[in-house]
């Protein structure tokens, strides 16, 4: 709008100066040609000007101002035009500002719970590890216990042998010698009694 | 080895009814039946001596030589016979002789022969009650071969036909020490 | 655990002398006439039965036990096993009556036992349940049902490509050093738990190598479902020839036996066994120095002519038993060692041609990395997909034929530079797929984690991943699904197979694991 004003005045501008220069010129034919005279002309270099002026204005008003006034009214609306652009171009950056910063805050967000994820997961991890390490620790003990055992088993296994041994050698060595001829004879007559058949199988 | 079975069957045949025959001349049948069972166990048991009687080099009169140094005490017909089966190299056939011997001889006296083994010597009421219930139970005449062998400690070990009766206490009192370590 | 006192002694001494004198029966006696390779020749005995348990006296009354093997005319031929030098010739033999059976029962998991059933880890007297013949005929065909159900080894490439069911037998052939011997490990580590019994049979190895084997399932608790039949390279022949059929009559113990200690019926279900042979060419050779030294006639590379049918009788007592009798199994795990990749030796061909598919290990693989070095084109299991659980089949189905594919690509693709880009993509996913195979020793993965495994391979998750990292991502992501997961992993196991839905599910879950796993790099 305001552009608008400055062009009708700058349009205005040599109409006033038109406007201006016709009372000087009858002021000037009034007093002759003394001191302030020599700012007026003389009436016959007035009335040529006067018609070159109006000539001048004829053609110009006639072929100038149009073109001037398209030129100017082109660059109005170029100007326009930019000014409506800046204005999308504004908007368009605020919203892209404003996805931007949903985006961040998802992305905010997203990392919190990845890392709350990992820290779960380490969570998690950290009590697997503890509970196997307890149960490992708890196996060993046992197997420790099962290992002692069995040493013991053995080692009673190892004793009754050696027992059983010795008890034999000794009853071989008293029956061997203890016993007299009567009684081995009695001891055969007893278990040929007692023993089985050669048939039998 | 043996690649023909037949033929060492009826080897082995002709060996022991050859013995048998001059064993019975002889009246030795019962007595040859044991030297022969302690011939194979000898044969068996020493690896020198089996090498010696199969090896080649040696001679057959050394071999001869040998067999009646070691076997002094054995029937002469048993030796003759043994000597025969070493210089023609029967000495693998030497169980299966003893075996066909065994049953040839067995039904040439109509008897079992049964093996004894005690601590201390049999006397005639135990050889009498052996004999009355071992005859009782194999319906035959039974003939005692008697041995002595401290090694059992007590009781008796009777064995006939490849079977054996051991009521020794030495045996017993192995299943007992097997049974005393092994049960908790 | 009574404590060893005079009168304890005493009283045994008296009960035993008493019993005595009325059960002396006679017994039938033979004599050694031969012995040597411990082998024995014995004269007499001529009521042996082929196959008879004979009782050698031999120094100082000492027991040792034989198998009565060639029977002739007039003399016995036997095996001995246990102490061959205590027996010399004129010692007497006696038969028992008894073919050779061995202990089992409950009390003898966990414990390491030579193929006689005696105790050889000092751990102390076994008590057994029962006894069972060494040698058994096999049930026959009404006795049986198909398999069925799954032996899950742990390892990615042989759950999902080879599978194994229970009651089958799988041959495990390779070269030396290819890893035989870990998958049986990792078979029985991953047995824990799921009611198998297993029975790692050794034969002819070293006693260093036993140990370490016992070590390790120690170590990963898998002693105590497990019996270990150790018949190393220091016993006699015999005693490795018959360890196979002891292990396995220890485990016919347990499938004809259910639960609570009777037969097993529909009523008493039968139990689950894992026999591990490891391995039979070492029994063959056993056999086959048996045999020679038996007089035997020699046949193909000196072998009797019946190691065949020692092997089939063997593995042929592998058996998924019929409902009626109690649904128990013994799968049979034979290992055959080849020499330089040869199949085609008397032994191998024999097992393979016995056996129900075979898992086939190859040095070069092995030393490319390729753990375990299963050569998926020519191993197979022809039965064990009846026993896969159906979400494997689902995500399993196609690898097989990927990945042969895959190597025939990659052979060809050898050659030219310029491939199409479907070519490019297909050769991609094969190595990946190939890595993604690859497992460590003593780690088996559970049938869930690996259908999400190939599933998340299945589905290009793995496409723009370096192959490198292949590995890392599935240990990652795996744990990733243990962690906060574990409703889907639970999903597999209980629906057993993978509805659209539970894809869906499968593939976010994945996809929110790949974002922290490219994070990461």
């Amino acid at each position: 709008m305001k552009l608008r004003i400055t062009s009708v005045a700058r349009i205005s501008v040599p109409v006033a100066a038109a406007l201006m220069a016709m009372p000087a010129v009858a002021f000037a034919a009034e007093e002759g040609s003394s001191g302030i005279d020599l700012i007026f002309p003389t009436m016959s270099e007035f009335i040529p000007m006067l018609i070159a002026f109006i000539i001048l204005w004829v053609i110009l008003a006639k072929f100038g101002w149009p073109a001037f006034i398209g030129m100017v009214d082109k660059r109005a609306a170029t100007i326009k035009d930019s000014l409506e652009k800046a204005e999308t171009a504004k908007q368009e950056s605020e919203r892209i500002l404003a996805e931007r910063n949903a985006e961040l805050a998802a992305a905010k967000k997203d990392a919190t719970e990845i890392i709350a994820n990992a820290k779960q997961q380490a969570e998690f991890v950290k009590a697997d590890i503890v509970a196997s390490a307890q149960t490992e620790a708890e196996t060993i003990i046992a197997k420790a216990r099962l290992a002692i055992e069995n040493e013991k088993k053995a080692a009673i296994a190892d004793l009754q042998a050696s027992a059983a041994d010795m008890t034999i050698a000794v009853a071989k060595r008293v029956i061997g010698t203890d016993l007299s001829t009567a009684e081995h004879k009695t001891i055969i007559q007893r278990y040929i009694a007692e023993a089985g058949s050669f048939n039998e199988n | 080895m043996k690649t023909n079975l037949l033929n060492t069957r009826a080897k082995a045949t002709v060996y022991a009814e050859v013995l048998l025959g001059a064993a019975r001349v002889r009246n030795n049948v019962f007595d040859v039946a044991g030297q022969l069972d302690q011939l194979v166990a000898a044969v068996r048991g020493s690896i020198e001596l089996r090498k010696a009687l199969i090896d080649k080099t040696i001679p057959a009169a050394a071999k001869k030589g040998i067999v009646a140094e070691i076997f002094s005490s054995f029937a002469p017909e048993l030796l003759t016979t043994f000597d025969v089966m070493v210089d023609r190299g029967d000495l693998s056939l030497l169980p299966r002789v003893r075996d066909t011997y065994v049953a040839l001889a067995e039904k040439a006296l109509g008897a079992a022969f049964v093996d004894v083994t005690t601590v201390v010597p049999l006397d005639e009421t135990l050889r009498e009650q052996i004999v009355t219930k071992y005859s009782a139970q194999l319906g035959r005449k039974v003939m005692l071969r008697e041995y002595v062998d401290p090694g059992l400690i007590g009781g008796i070990v009777l064995s006939a036909h490849g079977k054996r009766i051991d009521a020794s206490v030495s045996s017993q009192l192995e299943s007992a020490r097997h049974v005393l370590s092994k049960t908790v | 655990m009574a404590e060893i006192t005079a009168s304890s002694i005493d009283a045994v001494l008296r009960k035993q002398l008493d019993a005595i004198n009325t059960s002396v029966e006679s017994r039938e006696v033979g004599i050694v006439s031969q012995v040597g390779d411990g082998i024995a020749r014995i004269d007499g005995l001529k009521g042996a039965m082929a196959g008879e348990l004979l009782e050698f006296l031999g120094e100082g009354n000492k027991l040792v036990y034989g198998l009565a093997q060639n029977l002739e005319e007039d003399e016995v031929g036997a095996v001995l096993m246990g102490d061959v030098t205590a027996i010399k010739e004129n010692d007497q033999v006696r038969t028992t009556g008894r073919i050779v059976e061995v202990p089992s029962g409950e009390g003898f998991l966990g414990r390491v036992v030579n193929p006689l059933g005696e105790p050889i880890d000092g751990k102390g007297a076994i008590k057994a349940d029962g006894y069972r013949p060494v040698e058994f005929r096999a049930p026959g065909v009404v006795e049986r049902q198909g398999v069925n159900e799954p032996v899950q080894t742990g390892l990615l490439a042989i759950d999902a490509m080879i599978p194994i069911g229970r009651g089958q037998r799988e041959l495990i052939i390779g070269d030396r050093q290819t890893g035989k011997t870990a998958i049986a490990i990792d078979t029985i580590i991953n047995s824990r738990g799921k009611d198998l019994i297993c029975i790692y049979v050794a034969i002819g190895q070293k006693a260093s190598t036993v140990a370490s084997v016992v070590e390790t399932l120690e170590r990963f608790d898998a002693m105590e479902y497990t019996i270990i039949v150790s018949a190393t390279a220091s016993d006699t022949a015999p005693l490795q020839y018959i360890a196979p059929m002891a292990g396995v009559a220890m485990g016919e113990h347990f499938i004809y036996n259910g639960i609570n200690g009777g037969p097993a019926s529909a009523d008493n279900p039968g139990r689950h066994v894992l026999c591990i042979y490891d391995d039979l060419s070492k029994q063959a050779v056993a056999y086959r120095q048996m045999s020679l030294t038996l007089r035997r006639p020699p046949g193909r590379e000196a072998y009797p002519g019946d190691v065949f049918y020692l092997h089939s009788r063997l593995l042929e007592r592998a058996v998924k038993l019929s409902k009626e009798n109690g649904s128990g199994s013994i799968t049979a795990l034979p290992v055959i060692e080849t020499q330089a990749g040869d199949v085609s030796a008397y032994i191998p061909t024999n097992v393979i041609s016995i056996t129900d598919g075979q898992i086939f290990l190859q040095s070069d693989l092995f030393f490319q990395g390729q753990r375990p070095a299963v050569n998926v084109g020519i191993s197979v299991s022809r039965v064990g997909g009846d026993a896969q659980i159906k979400a494997m089949k689902q995500v399993a189905g196609s690898l097989r034929l990927d990945l042969a594919a895959y190597r025939e690509l990659q052979a060809f693709a050898q050659f030219g530079s310029d491939l199409d880009k479907a070519t490019q993509d297909q050769l991609n996913r094969g190595a990946r797929m190939t890595e993604l195979l690859k497992q460590a020793r003593y780690v088996p993965m559970p049938v869930e984690e690996q259908v999400v495994s190939i599933f998340a391979g299945n589905e290009g998750f793995l496409d723009d991943i370096p192959v490198t990292s292949v590995l890392r991502f599935r240990e990652e992501m795996l744990q990733y699904m243990r962690a906060s997961q574990e409703g889907l992993l639970k999903t597999i196991i209980d629906e057993k197979k993978l509805s659209d839905e539970l894809k869906e599910q499968l593939k976010e879950a994945i996809a929110s694991f790949k974002i922290m796993f490219a994070a990461d790099e």
